[in-house]
């Protein structure tokens, strides 16, 4: 009968180290978690910022390329605006010095 | 026989209590890792909300500076295009006036010259209202054979005030025209071809660009 209690009395004592164990791991984890979230803290708050800055960036380069097509765009109608009046021009140049020839003597 | 079955019952009894250990031991790691784990991912949450915060309150000033780039790009593009055209007009338009000018240099050279001198006289005339009149010419316009006393008449007819025209002893700088001015006074009407293009060039520049470009 003895041998029976101290088998459980034994059992109850490792059992209890075994609790008393894992609770220490368990403050041991909460404890690291708080040490960390200072610096997780701080480095979420710096990346995204750094990644919002990329970001931007980012959208500033492609605000750029797009206008720039964009103005490159009008610059070609322009030099087709500039054949069409050198076409004019020599087509009716001999009209229009008549004109203000006559225009200006009058 | 009995002395067995105690022992395993015992046996059994000192495996539960250690097995529910286990298990309490293995709940309470498990949990405290969860809790752990949750906490810096709140924390992460919290630190990217409050910088993306942060960062969208002066995202009003970023999206001002995207806008500033597309129109900025947009108004050297447009300058630039405008610049390009009116330029280009600028040219054909100067083109022709060139020829202009040059064409009324030839025209002071041509059979009908005498005619035009002759009423840009009696223009010049009529517009100082008649009387006594000189008429400065260039140097070679004033050899030519001009009828000053049939001017004088159209111009004492149009200003109903008697007149008479008579040539400067001065010479005019002027590929051709004539200045016309009051014997008695410095009112006069500038009628060289260089004045005459100079007076009409806002209206004929008009003209030629209606012309030219339609």
């Amino acid at each position: 009968m003895f041998r029976i209690l101290k088998s459980i009395a034994e059992a109850e004592n490792e059992a209890k180290r075994m609790v008393e164990k894992a609770r220490a791991l368990a403050e041991d984890m909460l404890q690291k978690s708080k040490e960390q979230s200072e610096k997780i803290y701080e480095e979420t708050y710096w990346r995204t910022v750094s990644e919002e800055k990329e970001r931007f960036k980012e959208e500033e380069r492609r605000t750029l390329e797009a206008a720039n097509y964009d103005a490159r765009n009008i610059l070609r109608k322009a030099e087709e605006q500039v054949k069409e009046i050198q076409a004019k021009a020599k087509q009716n140049l001999r009209e229009a010095v008549e004109q203000a020839s006559r225009e200006s003597l009058q | 026989m009995k002395s067995e079955s105690t022992e395993t019952n015992v046996q059994r009894i000192v495996d539960r209590i250690l097995d529910d250990a286990q298990r309490e031991a293995t709940a309470l790691v498990e949990q405290a890792q969860k809790s752990a784990e949750t906490s810096l991912a709140n924390e992460s949450e919290r630190a990217r909300q409050k910088a993306l915060n942060e960062i969208r309150s002066g995202s009003e000033t970023n999206d001002d500076r995207i806008r500033a780039i597309r129109e900025t790009v947009f108004a050297e593009a447009r300058r630039k295009a405008n610049w390009m055209v009116l330029s280009e007009k600028e040219l054909a338009v100067n083109g022709v006036l060139n020829e202009v000018r040059e064409n009324l240099c030839s025209l002071a050279h041509s059979k009908k010259y005498i005619r035009t001198l002759g009423r840009l006289i009696v223009d010049g005339g009529v517009a100082l209202g008649g009387g006594k009149l000189e008429v400065a010419l260039n140097e070679i316009d004033s050899r030519l054979p001009l009828d000053l006393g049939s001017m004088a008449e159209v111009v004492a007819e149009k200003t109903q005030t008697e007149s008479e025209l008579q040539i400067s002893r001065e010479y005019v700088k002027t590929s051709g025209g004539a200045i016309i001015r009051k014997a008695e006074g410095r009112i006069l009407v500038d009628n060289t071809f260089e004045a005459i293009l100079k007076r009409s060039e806002p209206h004929v520049i008009l003209k030629i660009a209606k012309v030219l470009f339609g």
